[in-house]
This record gives C-alpha cells, sequence and structure tokens, in this order.
C-alpha cells in the first residue's frame, strides 16, 4: 500500500502541492488529471526524490516506510520508477549499457544473480518487441536524438526492464501519434500486475481509452479536487477542467 | 607573431652551452646562435603574454635543463619496448628513447620498400641517409620562441618522405618514452610530406614518467590530394610537453586529425594548419584531461588561406581538483578567398572547487562567402542528467562517473567509427593498462 499524506511542496519558494492525498493499493492503477499548472509533475518530480523540489509537510509511506526519507536512487531500488515528461539526452552513455547496467543492480539490490550480455540482450528483444520499438535504438546513446515518441518509448522500455513496484507515467502520452500511443499502452498494459501499482499523470482522456484506470483524480492548484472511476474522465473531456474549479 | 611583455633572465650562454654547441653540430648547416638569439628577442613565455597566460610558465625559467645522455642500455631497451609494442601494433615503429631515435632496420627495409624515403639525424645508425638529396633541409622556423627553440636546440629528428600515388600498408608509430629523472629536456623534430595522391596514417606517442621536458616539432606538409590520418596521445605521470605541430595542406588534401592528454606536469599544444589550396579540409578532434595539479594547454589556429576550404574541431576537455584546461581555438579566414565553411565546438567540463576551465572560441573573418559557427559550454555535470541516473537506481558517485566517462565517450564513439582512429583509441587502452 502507498499513501500520500497531506502532502505539501515547495518549488522555488512557490508552494506548488497543497496538501495532496492520496493511496494506492497493489494492483490499482490510478490516473491524475488537470490543467496546467496545477502540480501533476511537481507531484510525480518529488514522488522521485528530484532535489529541486521542497516537501514542506505531510508524508509518503510505502508498505510502512518514510518513502521521502529515501534517496532518489534508494526510491529505484525500492521499486519506484519515473517516467519523464522529458526524458534527458545523455550522450556518450550507451543505451543498452545503461539498461543492462541499472537492470543487474537492482537485481543485486534483490539478491539476485546478474545476467550476461547475452541474457540480457534476449529478455530486452522481447520487451522491445513489445512496443514495437527498433533494437537499433540500443546501439545509440541515451535519448540523444531520439525524436519526442522514440523517447517517450525508450521510457516504457525502461520501465519494463526494470520491472518497478511502483510506476508513475508523467504525461507519458504527450506528443505521440496514434500508433505510438498504443505502442505505449501495450507497454504499459503488459505491466500490469497484482502486484504492482500504476499512477499515471495525463491531459487528457484519450490515454485513459487505452489503458484503464480504477481510479481517476482532478489536480486543481495543489490539490485533488475530486476523484472517482473512468467516468470522471469521460466527465472532464465533456466539460473540460473549468467545472470542477469551483470544487477547489 | 608573438610578442612577450616582460622578459625573464634567459640565460643564453648557459642554454648554448648545454645544447647547441654539443647536440647540433652540424646538423644541415643549421646555425643554433642564430636561433638561440631570437630566443632571446622573444624572451621566455611568461603568464603576463596573451597565449601563456593561464600556462604553468615557470619550469621554463630553470637553468639546469640539459641534453640528455644516450642511455647505457639504449639499444636493450628500446628492443624491448620495441616488443611490447610490435605485440599491439602493426605499423612502422619508430621509437625515440629520451630523445634518441631508434627503428628496426627491418622496419626501416620495409619503409625503404614502400617508396618511402627517411632520415634520422643526428646520430642514427640506420636509414637511407645516403639517398637523402642535399637539397633537403630541416626549416628554420622562426614563428614564436618554441619553434625558435626548437630550431635552435634540436636533438634529434626524423624527416619522412611519402612518394606520390602511394598509400602506406601500415601506419608510422612514433613512440617517445622519456623516463631519465635528471632534468633533461629533448627538442626532436619530425618532418613528413605525404605527396600527390598519397595517403598516410600517424601516430604520435608521448610518455613521460619524469621530470624531463619535451619540446616537439612537427611538420606536416600535404601535397595536392594528400591524405593524412593522423592520431598523438600525451600522457605520463610528471614531466613537461609542449609541442609545436604546424600543417601544410594543398588541393584536395585531407586531414583527419585527433589528440588526447592527460597527465604530466603541463601539457601545451600549439597546432597550426594552413590550408593553402582550394578544396583541402581539414578535421580535428581533441580530449583533454586535466586532474591534480596538472596543466593542458591547447593553442590551435586554423588558417583558410585558399577558396572552398573547409575545417571542423570538436574539442572536449574535462578539469577535476586542481586541474586547468584551456583552449585558443582560432580560425582565420582572410580576405579574398571565398566558399568558406568552418565548424568549432568546445565542451568543458569542471568537476572541482578549484579546477578551472578557460576557453576562446575565436574566428577571425575578413571575406564575405563564409559560413561559420563556433561555440564553446563551460560547466559542472547537467544534474538534472544526473537526477535521471539516480532515479533508475545509480547512486550519486556512480551516476558522475557515468557522466564522466560518457564525455570522453562522446568522442570516443565519433572514433570508433573510423578504422585507425578506432585503432587509436585501442591503443590508449592498452597503454592505460600497462
Amino acid at each position: 500500500m502507498w499513501t500520500i499524506d497531506n502532502l505539501s511542496v515547495e518549488v522555488n519558494g512557490v508552494l506548488v502541492l497543497k496538501g495532496v492525498n492520496l493511496t494506492i493499493a497493489p494492483g490499482e492503477i490510478h490516473a491524475i488529471m488537470g490543467p496546467n499548472g496545477s502540480g501533476k509533475s511537481t507531484l510525480s518530480h518529488v514522488l522521485a526524490g528530484h532535489p529541486a523540489y521542497h516537501v514542506v509537510g505531510g508524508h509518503v509511506d510505502w508498505a510502512g516506510e518514510d518513502f521521502l526519507a529515501l534517496s532518489p536512487e534508494a526510491r529505484a531500488e525500492k521499486g519506484f520508477f519515473l517516467a519523464f515528461q522529458y526524458p534527458i539526452e545523455i550522450p556518450g552513455v550507451n543505451n543498452l549499457y545503461f539498461l543492462k547496467t541499472a537492470f543487474n543492480h537492482l537485481r543485486a539490490v534483490r539478491g539476485e544473480q546478474p545476467l550476461d550480455a547475452f541474457d540480457f540482450l534476449a529478455f530486452v528483444r522481447q520487451k522491445l518487441a513489445l512496443i514495437g520499438m527498433d533494437e537499433k535504438f540500443l546501439k545509440r546513446s541515451l535519448n540523444e536524438g531520439f525524436s519526442g515518441g522514440e523517447k517517450k518509448r525508450n521510457e516504457i522500455l525502461q520501465m519494463l526492464v526494470l520491472e518497478p513496484q511502483l510506476a508513475v507515467l508523467d504525461e507519458i502520452d504527450s506528443g505521440l501519434d496514434v500508433d505510438a500511443l498504443q505502442s505505449i499502452a501495450t507497454g504499459v498494459n503488459a505491466l500490469r500486475a497484482a502486484n504492482r501499482s500504476i499512477l499515471m499523470v495525463t491531459h487528457y482522456q484519450r490515454l485513459l481509452q487505452h489503458i484503464e484506470p480504477d481510479f481517476v483524480h482532478i489536480l486543481v492548484n495543489g490539490r485533488i479536487v475530486k476523484s472517482g472511476t473512468k467516468a470522471l474522465a469521460e466527465e472532464v473531456e465533456s466539460h473540460g477542467y473549468a467545472a470542477l474549479q469551483g470544487a477547489s | 607573431m608573438m610578442t612577450v611583455v616582460e622578459k625573464p633572465v634567459f640565460d643564453f650562454q648557459r642554454y648554448q652551452e648545454l645544447f647547441s654547441v654539443r647536440q647540433n653540430r652540424g646538423v644541415n648547416g643549421l646555425t643554433p646562435e642564430a636561433a638561440l638569439e631570437r630566443v632571446r628577442a622573444f624572451g621566455l613565455p611568461t603568464r603576463h603574454h596573451e597565449l601563456w597566460r593561464y600556462f604553468n610558465t615557470a619550469f621554463f625559467n630553470k637553468t639546469d635543463w640539459h641534453g640528455p645522455v644516450k642511455p647505457l642500455d639504449f639499444e636493450l631497451t628500446c628492443h624491448a619496448l620495441y616488443q611490447s609494442f610490435a605485440a599491439r601494433y602493426t605499423g612502422y615503429i619508430i621509437i625515440f628513447y629520451n630523445g634518441y631515435p631508434w627503428m628496426l632496420p627491418a622496419t626501416a627495409a620495409a619503409l625503404q620498400a614502400e617508396g618511402v624515403c627517411h632520415w634520422v639525424s643526428p646520430g642514427g645508425t640506420w636509414g637511407g641517409a645516403s639517398d637523402v638529396p642535399s637539397t633537403i633541409r630541416w626549416p628554420e622556423r622562426y614563428e614564436n620562441v618554441m619553434t625558435c627553440l626548437t630550431t635552435g636546440l634540436m636533438t634529434h629528428g626524423f624527416w619522412l618522405a611519402i612518394p606520390p600515388a602511394q598509400v602506406l600498408h601500415q601506419p608510422i608509430l612514433f613512440f617517445h618514452i622519456n623516463d631519465v629523472a635528471d632534468g633533461s629536456a629533448v627538442f626532436p623534430r619530425m618532418q613528413i610530406t605525404v605527396g600527390e595522391d598519397s595517403r598516410c596514417d600517424l601516430y604520435e606517442y608521448y610518455q613521460t614518467d619524469s621530470d624531463m621536458l619535451s619540446v616537439p616539432l612537427l611538420d606536416i606538409e600535404l601535397a595536392p590530394r594528400a591524405q593524412l590520418r593522423y592520431g598523438k596521445r600525451v600522457r605520463g605521470q610528471a614531466g613537461y610537453h609542449v609541442s609545436q605541430m604546424r600543417i601544410a595542406q594543398y588541393e584536395q588534401s585531407q586531414s583527419v586529425c585527433i589528440y588526447d592528454g592527460e597527465g604530466q606536469s603541463a601539457i601545451r599544444q600549439d597546432i597550426a594548419v594552413r590550408l593553402c589550396g582550394r578544396e583541402a579540409q581539414t578535421t580535428w578532434y581533441g580530449m583533454g584531461h586535466a586532474e591534480r595539479t596538472q596543466v593542458l594547454d591547447v593553442n590551435m589556429q586554423i588558417e583558410h588561406v585558399a577558396s572552398h576550404t573547409r575545417s571542423w574541431q570538436r574539442i572536449h576537455a574535462l578539469a577535476e581538483a586542481e586541474g586547468t584546461c584551456t583552449f585558443l581555438g582560432r580560425v582565420i579566414v582572410p580576405r579574398g578567398v571565398t566558399d568558406i565553411k568552418a565548424y568549432e565546438v568546445n565542451r568543458n567540463l569542471v568537476m572541482g572547487a578549484n579546477a578551472r576551465v578557460n576557453t576562446r572560441p575565436q574566428f577571425e573573418i575578413e571575406a564575405d562567402d563564409v559560413v561559420c559557427s563556433h561555440g564553446a559550454t563551460v560547466g559542472d555535470l547537467d544534474p538534472h542528467a544526473l537526477f535521471y541516473l539516480q532515479s533508475r537506481g545509480f547512486s550519486e558517485q556512480q551516476a558522475r562517473e557515468l557522466l564522466k566517462r560518457a564525455f570522453v565517450q562522446e568522442i570516443e564513439a565519433i572514433l570508433y567509427q573510423d578504422e585507425f582512429l578506432g585503432l587509436f583509441w585501442r591503443a590508449k587502452e592498452y597503454l592505460d593498462a600497462e
């Protein structure tokens, strides 16, 4: 169980999150929707431990552990994964090397033997096929020169390889064409499992047509103003966020 | 032309005694006294001079520099070095051990079989000295104080001419190994001429693990349509390396060059390329790494003397601890030339509160029909990249190391696409492991 309790976060002296409450049980998929500037990406980054975001109130509990006290890498070791809205390009870091190093590091943390290069490549090829990603991207530097869609696919590839317990997908659908969105949704759906939770952050309902959430939350002005089922997303699509502003 | 504001005392007589009289007598009729007079006129470099502002120039003022004594075990050591290098490299291996040249007779014969005329001077025991035309001389270089020093104090040299329409089957590999800790200084010269339609791969490796000073001067001339691939690596635990390199390129000639410097106390590389013929092209990759209190100073100048010429530079430098990296990249396009393209980028990584980077990409353009771009970046590791890696489970230390390596590998990745330049990096890995 993953519990966010009254979380307040400041960025550059501005209070962006103003008491967010959310509980995600294993196996559930939640979606957070909201207008621009509502604090969606702030929530994603603070959960990943970005040093620029300062928690000024509340706490996050994961399986009885103070999640916010952990370093970003410790959160990853515990099984947290953030799919970035704007994945960083890192020239000189080979994509395959990066994946293998991260993968084997997490295996080592779990007390498992590392996979050798051949076994790992076979493993990655399965994941590539799942999201229709060309193997040539493994040979390139991490995200360097990738199109927006390719970067998003690469994020999903990492998620499939690292098999997190809790994945936060920060606007993974932005800038994608229909086919790319379908591929990414296939990847995310493949990861659904009884012991795995997913939190999707999005502006649009169209992502939710491909990945069906159990719960939808509306974040406005740093607070969750309404929660419901997938029908809530359809309501937003019909009436816009403005109709919900009063609820804040 | 170099001008020096402050001239420290230059002990002319002592320099002359220590080097010129003993070392240079009879070398092609050069007159060391004339060169040393010019050194005296220039004055030794100091930090007051714009081009030497960030360099550690104090060691020039040592008055106990002296020419190296030929090691007693010279032959044996060179044989051993040769065996070690030959096990890894295929090429014409030429060794300068503490400034003294050495080459297997079989290598000399193989070079001659390729039609290559070569000559070692002044004390070599091999080579086709008798075949050298009497008109061949070591050019007197008086552009700046360092070329004057090498012109005047030249210890040994290697002269090589590749005939027209000759593609060398193997690269020429110069290994300069300096290890005597007695304050010796060496002033080697290399003169390479690549004939029309010929191709040559050239690799220079300098290692100094003592306090020796090495001041090499390399002159390369590329005749029309000649091609050169050149690699240079400088490393070592101590020592001072102050090199001068001059390339003159004629019509449609091409050069692809890489240098890599790390270690030693101070490394200074002055590189000047003149694109004298139409459609000549030069491409440069550079990677420098200064740590501890090391100083790495690169002074690059490319002159587009002829029309339709191209130059491309990508130079990276990494300064750690109290290291200092400096890059001055001048690209000169004089009036009257047309259709020039030049590109220069210098990326610097500063890791450490006391590390320093100085960069000055500089274009001097007096012509109109020119497409030029340049840029420089200086900074610590990208915090967003660090966070990205940490979010995937890398510790901060691991992430920093990975990004540091990536910075270097950004250049390597390009080079691995080229067979010869890839060889250069594999050589680097091997030599680092040694």
